[in-house]
């Protein structure tokens, strides 16, 4: 994915609504400032030539979110990992009983 | 009231008083002492200016004429005057530690030195002192443009909240108290430990802060939190929260250090101290500046965001730092401040 471009005028309409140019274009149509890389989510300047999209603390924020979704589907396997011994515990019980 | 400080704007007037617990102090305190260093330094000028006026025109009248065998009266006053326009007059302190005035002749070398008499300079200042002043007062363009990267530091610095504790900046605290107790006691060798272990309590806080801010930085740098399951973005918040943190009280303590070093007339130390500081803010806070800008929850990336203004802060002692170590001392005067005095 390339990189998004963005203008960093603080006074510039384009910059309040963090307006995302595409990465070829090279000068804000508002304002006229020269475009730098900006995250696709936070608008925070990135340096030119980096692989990123998104800033640093975007990219943590999206793999948490997605450490997130594999612990969720990991705790349910490990409730149902949970049941079947609790049914083995009965059936051992079961067989002592006996 | 001994302890609170006028916080003085561009052109000198203060603007509020400040306590030693607000942020705004050792700023606003440095300010203090290099204005009241410079003004000091500005009236020695101008009394030396004086006394070699008043003194010099004998003994260069009698030089001239033992060297060209004739004595000539010509208006010795009107010619300093001219001399002292052109900087053609230079202030010297010899080995001795007496003040010499030297003026230039027509051929433009310097005439044999003329000594001053201590009598002749106003106050009490010895000639140490007096050499100091002069130093300041030639040195006035470098301080006040130090005195001005400093300010956009500041702001630049104190723009972020305040958090918790800890104990590196516990030494701060205890730096800043020991400072304020040496201000307050009359006993003249007290003082002196108080100043010695104030300035060694800032001096360790600000080396364990810039550690720790180091290590942080690092840690952002290696992405050590990509480890971290589901918690990137917080071990990412709290590292930034120290480092905003660390760097806050490490230009506290340095500017409380140099406002010290200045108040003790000691203005090597002082630039040693901006210069550590001047040191660090290009080695981890201007180079680290764009990553730091990304982890930053209240940087916004603008223009003008706080990391990217960061990346432009400098401060630079070193003109400072060079006219202080010059070996000779001399300084050159002009008559414009003797003018000032008069007028
Ligand atoms: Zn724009
Ligand atoms: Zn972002």
């Amino acid at each position: 994915m390339k990189q998004a471009k963005g203008c960093i005028n603080k006074s510039c309409e384009a910059n309040k609504k963090k307006l995302k140019y595409k990465s070829d274009d090279n000068f804000c149509l508002k304002c006229g400032s020269s475009l730098v890389p900006v995250c696709k989510k936070c608008h925070t300047q990135l340096l030119e030539n980096e692989e990123n999209v998104l800033c640093v603390r975007c990219s943590a924020d999206k793999q948490d979110q997605k450490d997130k979704v594999v612990d969720g589907a990991k705790k349910a396997g490990g409730a149902v990992v949970a049941a079947v011994s609790l049914v083995v515990g009965v059936a051992g019980a079961f067989v002592r009983k006996k | 009231m001994g302890d609170i400080v006028e916080i003085l704007d561009i052109n000198g007037e203060p603007i509020k008083a400040v306590s030693p617990y607000d942020a705004n102090y050792p700023v606003a305190l440095l300010r203090d002492n290099l204005k009241r260093t410079i003004d000091q330094a500005q009236n020695a000028a101008n009394a030396i200016c004086k006394a070699v006026a008043k003194e010099a025109p004998i003994v260069s009248e009698i030089q001239k004429g033992m060297k060209q065998g004739t004595k000539y009266v010509v208006d010795m006053s009107d010619e300093l005057i001219k001399a002292i326009d052109e900087g053609t007059i230079k202030l010297q302190q010899t080995k001795e530690g007496k003040l010499c005035a030297q003026l230039m002749q027509s051929d433009g070398k310097f005439g044999s030195k003329l000594g001053i008499k201590k009598e002749v300079l106003k106050g009490e200042m010895v000639p140490t002192q007096i050499t100091n002043a002069l130093q300041m007062a030639a040195l006035q363009e470098q301080i006040q443009s130090i005195a001005e990267q400093i300010v956009t530091i500041d702001r630049s610095v104190r723009d972020v909240l305040q958090g918790q504790q800890n104990d590196r900046i516990g030494l701060y605290y205890s730096g800043l108290a020991m400072y304020l107790e040496a201000k307050n006691t009359d006993n003249e060798s007290l003082r002196q430990a108080l100043l010695v272990q104030a300035l060694r309590s800032l001096a360790e806080s600000t080396f364990q802060l810039e550690l720790t801010m180091q290590s942080d930085i690092k840690y952002l740098v290696d992405r050590e939190y990509l480890s971290e399951r589901g918690k990137k973005v917080k071990m990412i918040d709290e590292r930034m929260s120290s480092i905003n943190k660390a760097f806050e009280f490490i230009h506290q303590a340095s500017l409380l250090r140099a406002a010290i070093y200045c108040d003790q007339g000691e203005m090597k130390a002082m630039t040693t101290a901006l210069g550590e500081y001047s040191h660090f803010i290009e080695n981890t806070v201007a180079k680290n500046a764009a990553l730091l800008a990304q982890c930053d929850v209240s940087d916004t990336g603008e223009m003008a965001g706080l990391w990217n203004n960061r990346a432009e802060l400098k401060l630079d002692v070193s003109e400072l730092e060079q006219k202080l170590t010059a070996k000779e001392k001399v300084f050159y005067i002009g008559f414009a401040e003797a003018e000032n005095e008069a007028g």
